[in-house]
């Protein structure tokens, strides 16, 4: 198990989702779904209705269904998850976990660091579990460094950060967190942010591997499963 | 035709277009037809398409309604279906409105009367008016 296998596995499920508007609303939107790893179709409704929604379908099978507007919000980085999600019924969160299970071919950097602050801050606020953090660069570690003593310092998460060679050594050695500086080179192509709350649903992982300088293709997901996988490839 | 029955021909001649092909179902039948949010969408959906399978209908009145009540799930879907296969199809079908095979799950938008055509308009017009607050313009 590995974290390309895992991008790799969910890059082949792909969903269907078919795009209902009165109009030209969202006709735009099929580059938008397609970096999901969406395959998007139009179709047109009465001009009675006037919002344009969105129906996912995954393997021949209704899964859900939202407004436009309400997939917009949610697709756009960082996660934008509604907080109350975490309480509300099964389909509804059935329908945002499996968007969220899909792979984004072109985020940026500054967008991947606005998710791994959301993560990070997730973590914060649960206070509890434990956070892998893999850190492609030195530099990058050290822009963060300070959050991450603090966290292992004045929460119970038990906080792991993965940096590459060049790390100064001792660095972190009052930290009460565990730093690993023997990354392999397969692991170090690699930013991740996993965070397990101990089975609550507000676990969640982000991995994502550099496809150029500024920009990466992977997935960000809240699916237990998934998260537990992410695990098992780091450690 | 009741050839012997002379002194209501003029009558008997307005009932028989009544419930023929000439004019369209019965007002009570027709108005029925209307009285029901989930029946007119129907009816404007099929309006467009004139064909679409039951699944498809379902999908587009779930994902009509999430519009307005939030996401929707598979419950919420196969709800919708049961209803429109015990309730809505069959009596828009009863009515006249539309044709439903139950071989390949299809629903068709009948071959309808110009008055009834108009009378849908209108009620789509209404509709659409009530819900944006302003009139409907004649030309549009």
């Amino acid at each position: 198990m590995t974290l390309g296998s895992i991008l790799a596995d969910v890059a082949a499920e792909r969903k269907r989702v078919v795009v209902y508007a009165p109009d030209d609303t969202g006709s735009d939107l099929s580059e938008t779904l397609a970096t999901r790893n969406l395959s998007v179709e139009h179709r047109k409704i009465p001009t009675i209705s006037a919002e344009a929604f969105v129906v996912v379908r995954d393997d021949g099978r209704f899964r859900g269904a939202l407004s436009l507007s309400d997939l917009l919000v949610f697709l756009a980085p960082p996660i934008n998850r509604p907080e109350d999600l975490d309480s509300a019924d099964a389909e509804y969160r059935a329908l945002f976990e499996l968007l969220d299970q899909t792979v984004f071919v072109t985020l940026d950097r500054r967008q991947l660091l606005a998710t791994s602050r959301e993560i990070e801050d997730r973590a914060w606020r649960t206070g509890r579990g434990r956070l892998y953090v893999g850190f492609q660069s030195v530099a990058a570690f050290e822009a963060q460094a300070t959050l991450y003593r603090d966290l292992a310092a004045t929460s119970d998460v038990d906080v792991h950060v993965y940096v590459p060679d060049g790390a100064p050594d001792g660095y972190l050695d009052d930290a009460p967190l565990t730093a690993h500086t023997d990354v392999d080179t397969e692991l170090a192509r690699y930013w991740f942010v996993l965070f397990d709350a101990g089975g609550d649903s507000q676990s969640c992982a982000l991995v994502a591997e550099a496809t150029d300088e500024d920009h990466y293709r992977g997935v960000w997901t809240y699916d237990p499963d998934l998260v537990a996988r992410a695990f098992d490839a780091v450690t | 035709m009741t050839p012997g029955d002379d002194s209501h021909s003029a009558l008997s001649l307005d009932a028989g277009d009544f419930d023929g092909e000439g004019v369209g179902p019965p007002p009570d039948e027709l108005f029925k037809a209307l009285a029901n949010e989930k029946r007119r969408r129907l009816l404007a959906i099929l309006t467009e398409e004139s064909t679409a399978s039951l699944d498809d209908l379902t999908d587009v009145l779930v994902g009509w309604e999430a519009t307005d009540s939030g996401p929707a799930g598979p419950d919420e879907w196969a709800k919708m279906k049961i209803e429109l296969v015990h309730a809505h199809v069959p009596l828009l079908a009863d009515t006249g409105l539309v044709d439903y095979d139950e071989s390949t799950d299809e629903v068709r938008l009948a071959s309808l009367s110009d008055p009834v055509c108009d009378l849908l308009r209108f009620a789509t017009e209404y509709e659409r008016a009530v819900e944006t607050g302003q009139a409907p313009t004649p030309d549009s």
